[in-house]
This record gives structure tokens, sequence and C-alpha cells, in this order.
């Protein structure tokens, strides 16, 4: 088999070094445009190219939407992408890599039922945890190994094991030295308050970093203190990873940002940041200081009509589609569930290039009507498998498993 | 109702205005009103006047008992609603399938068709006897006590029924306020979101086609307000039984808060299936297609009793689906698919991704989709005319997928469907009906697997005297029981004393 790939990484081995190189000076793209639109095409191209060689799972989809083996005139825009419920697939091979290259399986919360397992090799993992070391000091002017103490509204990166979410914002601690304060699942809110306090009084600037709901909890606690200090200049409130299975006590972005900002006593809401992740990206979208979410120069974002997956233009809401070029063990072209939109247009914080917002998750079937969803999700199963009455549908089959 | 006094345009917005019904009284917002606002897709908006306290208080304290009302007049009562649901030319009608349309999203003709269905069951008589007769045996027991066992039996109303509605089947909502009437509760419905028009009209409907001092009309009451006010949290712990229908968390939900000793009736989400012997004699290529094919339309889906596989069998699958999505094409133009949310597509559009990438069959047209697949592959369903096909052998390879939360097997040929249920029953399937009349159960059906008109009324018992003789009892066995369950006393004229056969002259009675 022949395959024209027509790539300036023709053996793709140059590629992850050319991810790597980009971390160091990411400055320089994203200040301009020109640089930074010329290296997410080639990056991206590249990828998709590499996926299509190597991956013949695939590169079979690719045939089935049309693409050739000759890929020397693909377009971003063409390139197929995985719904991201593929990966909740137990049967479904995803992998660009030999099986023993995988290095870790990441697991999703599952907060929507079935659980997302996304293997990453080492090239793939270290993309991403230099792509934080660089994305975080720049997003948020912090030196590397500063004034700065970290804490972290989860556990350790080791106690996070395969848990992305958790184990993602642990890898903070790349860049300062930092406390995880959940402790066999639970975090004493008030011990922690006091700890971050003691620091402040001391001098230091703090960076803290959870889920929204267990920030707020975390906000609740430090008004109870009449004595709060100010908010440090150079410290940071980041939220990730949403809302989860308490939806029902989320707030929209600006009242969270007033609720946080005020209980922390800060001038302004800018040192409140959110940064999107999911488990199927290999990347973080950090927030600047006026809140909006600059996608790096190894990506691409494609907002789609979910009618014909036709992209969309600026500020035209849609299904958000990813372009990750900084994965090796799986393809990152990535259909996600969320709705939202993208711009392109001059961001206050003087970053170059596109910014993406997301506007809400997907609802799914079980919110429209009486019809109960076909196969049913983790969650159901726990519920439900001891039942007298059991079926597939109940997940027996995952009960099963996980008794094995 | 004229529909153009209810909906207001503006530049950006078609604002629908509903009254809200507390006891049989219509309520229009007026300038000092506070409105509830809802907001559906294509910038519509329902304004409905807010549940007050006031309001509240008014349906608590309408404490008119209406069991004495003759099973004649209930009945009457709802002829006459179902009879002016069957006028072509009626105004309230019209607006409901028109406003229904706009705002919950379905074609006018699926609200036509089950304003109909509604409308032909009301209008006649013996389709409210025949349901009646089907749950407690007679229809009069709901008017006077009748014998049963040993005794008699009175079927009462509980008294004031809550109905907490959901939207996705028009029809469910009332059909759930017919229960309540016929057994001649008052009817309190919280209307759903998703279709705050169908519960409403229905009211308007019963009220508009009865005369005003009917004492049903004071009993209808209809509302919207949202799960957690403390209002709704009042009425359900003033309510006598409650009637849920909705998804299994807001079930959940809902479930906490009703106080203890307040029935509870759930109607929550199930699924269903198909099944066709695309090669036994009594097959009819042509008709199971079409039938089929409505099964698959109705709703778009979204109803618990709409199929969502198909397990067929035989050698004439290819030809069953090539005729199929011929009619599902035919059954698209007469029931057109409903308004889809950018959410629905997007669901739509990665299942058919996933599909593709997993190198399952997937046919699509322009408002179904047919994807052929091993039946033990994860994938979610994205509901909205989508049929996921497997082979099947033996019956028994359908077992797995039956549980009690399965609602329908429709089978084709009929003649299969005593084997499918004698097989799939004891597995849990609630009910077992033809291909092509999901929608359409037959007199005597059990629902969700219950006869539910129980839930609404208290059977009173009024036992027969302990001189009352049968086949397993007389009066010397009564004397011997009674004389066993006393403890053996030692009374000289026991027996007598129990039969009160004795000779007593109360005037000499010892003091």
């Amino acid at each position: 088999m022949k395959i024209h790939t027509n790539s300036p990484h023709e053996d793709f081995s140059k590629l992850h070094d050319t991810i790597m190189e980009l971390h160091v000076s990411l400055d320089e793209y994203y200040n301009d445009e020109k640089a930074y639109n010329t290296m997410k095409q080639t990056l991206i191209l590249d990828s998709f190219k590499y996926h299509y060689v190597s991956n013949s799972e695939y590169r079979e989809f690719c045939k089935k939407e049309g693409i050739g083996d000759d890929l020397s005139n693909i377009s971003l825009q063409k390139i197929p992408l995985l719904p991201s419920s593929l990966f909740k697939r137990q049967k479904t091979r995803l992998l660009s890599v030999h099986e023993n290259e995988i290095i870790k399986h990441c697991l999703s919360s599952g907060t929507l039922g079935n659980v997302s397992v996304v293997p990453r090799d080492d090239n793939t993992l270290s993309n991403l945890i230099s792509s934080i070391s660089a994305l975080f000091p720049d997003f948020l002017d912090v030196e590397r190994a500063g004034n700065q103490k970290g804490f972290v509204l989860g556990p350790n990166t080791e106690d996070a094991g395969d848990l992305w979410f958790s184990y993602v914002i642990s890898c903070i601690s790349l860049l300062m030295e930092t406390s995880c304060v959940e402790i066999d699942g639970k975090i004493d809110f008030k011990q922690t308050a006091q700890d971050i306090k003691k620091e402040m009084m001391a001098g230091k600037d703090v960076t803290i970093i959870g889920p929204p709901f267990l920030i707020l909890e975390l906000c609740e606690t430090i008004r109870e203190d009449p004595h709060w200090p100010e908010f440090p200049s150079a410290s940071h409130v980041l939220s990730a990873g949403g809302w989860k299975n308490r939806q029902r006590e989320s707030i929209n972005a600006d009242l969270f940002r007033q609720a946080v900002s005020e209980s922390f006593r800060m001038k302004n809401d800018s040192p409140v940041r959110d940064m999107y992740n999911m488990v199927e990206l290999n990347s973080v979208i950090p927030e600047c200081e006026y809140h909006q979410k600059h996608i790096p120069p190894w990506m691409e974002v494609l907002v789609r009509n979910p009618q014909d997956n036709q992209v969309l233009d600026d500020n035209e809401p849609g299904i958000i589609s990813f372009l990750d070029s900084s994965s090796f063990s799986y393809p990152c072209f990535i259909l996600s569930e969320d709705i939202g939109y993208v711009q392109t247009s001059y961001c206050k914080c003087g970053k170059k290039g596109k910014i993406v917002n997301v506007i809400r998750r997907m609802n799914n079937i079980e919110a429209r009507g009486c019809a109960l969803k076909m196969a049913s999700g983790k969650e159901q199963a726990t519920s439900s498998a001891g039942r007298f009455y059991q079926s597939w549908f109940r997940n027996v089959h995952i009960a099963k498993k996980e008794a094995k | 109702m004229e529909i153009k006094k209810l909906i207001q345009k503006t530049e950006n917005y078609t604002i629908v205005k509903l009254p809200k019904i507390i006891c049989g009284e219509v309520i229009f917002a007026n300038k000092d009103t506070e409105v509830e606002r809802l907001e559906y897709d294509g910038n519509v908006i329902v304004e409905i006047p807010k549940l007050t306290q006031q309001d509240v208080d008014r349906i608590n304290a309408n404490r008119e008992k209406l069991c004495d009302l003759s099973l004649g007049r209930v009945t009457d009562y709802l002829i006459n609603a179902g009879r002016k649901m069957l006028e072509p030319e009626d105004e309230n009608k019209k607006a409901a399938i028109e406003l229904g349309s706009l705002v919950a999203g379905y074609s006018e003709p699926m609200f036509q068709s089950d304003f109909h269905i509604i409308g032909k069951f009301c209008a006649r008589r013996s389709n409210c006897y025949d349901m009646l007769e089907a749950e407690f045996g007679t229809h009069r027991v709901l008017d006077d006590f009748v014998n049963k066992g040993v005794g008699k039996i009175r079927a009462f109303p509980r008294g004031r029924v809550l109905h907490i509605m959901v939207g996705n089947v028009p029809l469910t909502s009332m059909f759930s306020a017919i229960r309540s009437i016929l057994t001649k509760n008052q009817t309190i419905m919280k209307i759903p979101s998703r279709d705050p028009i169908t519960c409403i009209f229905f009211a308007l409907n019963l009220l508009q086609a009865n005369p005003e001092t009917h004492p049903i009309n004071k009993s209808i009451t209809a509302f919207y307000t949202s799960r957690d006010s403390d209002l709704l949290k009042q009425i359900k712990e003033s309510s006598d039984m409650i009637c849920a229908w909705g998804k299994g968390r807001a079930l959940e939900e809902i479930k906490k808060t009703i106080p203890h000793s307040i029935p509870y009736l759930e109607f929550g989400p199930k699924r269903s299936l198909a099944i066709i012997y695309s090669d036994d004699v009594h097959i009819n290529l042509e008709s199971a297609a079409l039938k089929m094919a409505h099964d698959l339309c109705v709703y778009d889906q979204e109803a618990c009793f709409s199929p969502q596989r198909l397990f067929i069998k035989g050698e004439f699958q290819g030809a069953f689906l090539e005729r199929l999505k011929y009619y599902l094409d035919k059954v698209s133009e007469s029931l057109p698919k409903g308004k889809t949310s950018m959410d629905a597509q997007s669901y739509m559009y990665r299942i058919k991704q996933e599909a593709k990438y997993r190198g399952w069959k997937v046919s699509e047209g322009a408002a179904w989709n047919i994807i052929e697949c091993d039946p033990y592959s994860d994938i979610e369903h994205p509901l909205g005319r989508t049929l996921f096909v497997h082979r099947f052998s033996e019956l028994s390879d359908i077992i797995p997928f039956v549980d009690d939360e399965t609602q329908v097997a429709s089978v084709y040929p009929y003649e299969k469907a005593q084997e499918v249920a004698n097989t799939l029953g004891r597995f849990g399937i609630n009910r077992i009906c033809e291909l092509g009349m999901v929608v359409s159960p037959r007199a005597g059906w059990s629902h969700d697997g219950m006869y539910s008109l129980h839930y609404f009324v208290r059977l009173a018992h009024c036992d027969q005297s302990a001189n009352f003789e049968n086949h397993t009892w007389d009066l010397e066995y009564s004397v011997k029981y009674h004389h066993e369950i006393y403890g053996k006393p030692r009374i000289e004229n026991f027996g007598e004393l129990i039969l009160d056969k004795h000779q007593y002259d109360w005037n000499k009675r010892d003091l």
C-alpha cells in the first residue's frame, strides 16, 4: 500500500519534537497570527496523516467518509471525527500504537453513564504534561517554582490513579509546591481554608484548583472568617471539570466568578479562571484574564452544524469538535458533547488565534420523554443490577465484568 | 378559544399566553399578574400566570365530594368533552393542535391524531364502562356497594389527585386526567414544561363542553410551577393520591418528597421492541412494513411504547427492510417528523458516525435511520425514528434484552403473539401486542403491568354479618369458630349470644 502524505515529517518521528519545541516558544505563536495558523495547520495535518497510516480502523473509517490514500490535499475541515462516545465502547479499537506501548488508560468520571477509557502512550502523556507546564505560566503569568503555593481540591497524582480529571488538576504540582487536600475521598474545608490563609499571611501567592462545586464549598467556609486577608496579586482560583453530577447546584460563569472573587476578597474577578478539558482531549484549554479560552497552536476547534456536519462561522452555535495534534496513541479528532461557538476576534489580552466559548453540555435522550435509553450506564448497573428481573440492559455484562 | 387572542408576536419572539385553571376558573394574566415564562426553540415563549398561595388555599379549601355523582353523569361529562374534541371546526381543538405543534415540536398531524384518539375514547360511553369492568370487575362498584365475597365493596374516590404530567406523549396527560375524573376525584394537573398546551386545552375543553355549574368543573385545576416550588410541596402534602409521569431521575426526586400514607402511582421510563418472523406462513411483508413504520414514527419514538429495536427472523430480512424504508417515507409524509433540537440532531449524527466506525450498515432516510448491528453492541439510542435491527434464530435469543422495564413487544405475524407472551412474559415484559398497535391498546390492557384505576380509589368493604350463611359458613360453624377465638369461655348460652338469639329483657337487667 502506498499512501501519499506529502508531510514535512514524513516519518513522523519529528512530530513529537516539534510539539515539544512549540511548548517552549508558545508566546511567539500567540503573538503572531500567521505563525500560529501555519503551525496549527502543519501539525494537525501531520497528525492526521500519522494516524491514517498507523491506525487501520481509523483508516477504514476515513475511507467510508470518502478519504482515499492520497492525503496531499486534505483540509482540516475534512478530517473525519470520532464521537467522544466511541471511547466508552469496550470492544472498539482506537489505537494508533501497539497495545504494549500504552502506559495509562485514562478514565472519565462517567457523570452521564458509561466511563470513557482513553489509551495514552509515553509521547502522548508527555505532550500533555509539557503543555501544562508551558500554558499555565503563560496564561497565569506565574514563574515556575516561584513564590507560589498550590492547593488542589482533589487527590495527589498517585491517588488520582487513572481518573483523568484528578490527574490533570494534580499536574499543577509540576509548577509549584502543591498540597492535594483530598484524603480518602474527603476534603476538610476548614483546614484547607486555614492552610491557604496561612500561606497568604506569610506573603506567598496561592493557586487553588478544583471543580466549581468544591470551590464554592471552600468559599462558604472562607466567608465564615471575618479576618480573611486580601487576595495576593499573583494568585488564582482555577475551576475545571464542570459541575458533573451536581448540575442542579450549577450557577452561570458570571455568578460563579462573583461568588469566588467576593469570598476570596479579590480586587476583581480576573484571578478566577476556568480551564477546559475532557478525557478524550490531550490538551487543556486555558482562560486568559478576560475569561476567554484561547486555543493552543497545536489544536483546532471547529464548530459544526449537527444536521450536516458543516463547519459553522464564528459566533454561530453548534457542536464543538477538536483536532488535537498532541496525541500519538489514538486519533484525537473528537466530536465533543458540548455546544458552543468560536471567535477569531481580537482579545484584550493580546493573544492571537481562536477562542472557544462553551455554552453547555448536550442533553441526552432521557431529557426527551419516557423512552428509557437502550443501553444502560454504569450508574444504572449499580442501582438495578441486583433486582430480580435482569437483562443485558441492566448491564449484567458490566456487573459480571466488575465482579471478576 | 380563539388562537389569535392567545398569541402575541413581537419582533423577535412569538409569545403564547396561556391561562391557569384553578377549581374550574380560567384565569388569564392581567398587567399586574406575575407570569411563568417558558422558552422553546424557534424563539417561542409561553407565559402562564404563576401559581399563588391564594390558588393553593383555594384548591385545598375545595372539599366538595363527587362520590355521589352517578357514573352516568360522570361519563356524560366526558362524552360532552369527547364530542367537542371530535368536531372538525372546534376552535379550542384547533388552537391546541396549532399551539401544541409550535411549542412542543411534534407535527400538527401528531397532535390531531391524539385529540382524535382521546375524543373517540371519551365520546363513546362504553369505553369508560369497559375500562371499569376490566379493572374492577364491574362498573357498578363506583356508584354503590356490590357483592364481593362475603361482603360488599364500593370504590370511593381517594379525593384530590395530583397529576405530575409529562409532555412527550400528548395523550398521556389527557388519559391521566380521564382516569381521575372517571373515578370521581378532584383532578389537579401540574402541567409539563415540554408541552404545557395539551393539559390546559384539555381542561378548557372539559369546562367549555359542559354546563358551567357542573360539579366536576370545580374539581378541575391545571397550572405550571417548578418541581422544587414550595407551593407544589403544599399541594403534594394536601393531595390524597399522586400520579406522576416522567424520567427516572425526576420520579426519584418526586418520590422523596411525598409524605407517607399518600398513595403514589408512577409511570416511569420504559423501552420497547418489535419482533418479526419474516418467513412465517402468515407473513405479509407489505403489511408488516407499514405497521412497523407506523410504530417507529409515532411521537418521533419518544414514547415508552416506541420500539427501539427490531428482532427479525428468517431469510426475508433484506426484502422486509426495503419495504420498511418505502413505508417509512410514506408514513413520514402523513405523520411528519416534528422539530428536532440541536441536541437531538447532534446525538443522531454522533450515533451514525459511531455506527460507521464500528462497521455497521446504516440506511438513512430524510426522517428515519435503520442501523443493522449485533444486539449486544453497547450503544446509546438516539431516538428520532431510528431502528436498530438484529437477526435472531430462536425466541430465547431475545430474552437477554427483556426485563420488567420493557413495556411492549409488538409481534408480527400476530399468530406468534401467544408464544412470545409465554416466553418473554416471565422475564418481565409488560405488554404483547400486534405490530402497528403500540399506540392503540385494546380494552382490558394493563398499563405498565397494573390496573392503575385501583390507585385512584379506596375500596371500602362492608362485611356480612356473623349470621350470614354460605357454602363455607353456617350458624353451627359460626358458634364453634367464635367459641374457639374467644378463648373457649364458660358461658352457657354462648351460641345464642353470638348469634344474637338469646332472650333478654333490657328492663330487668341487673344493675
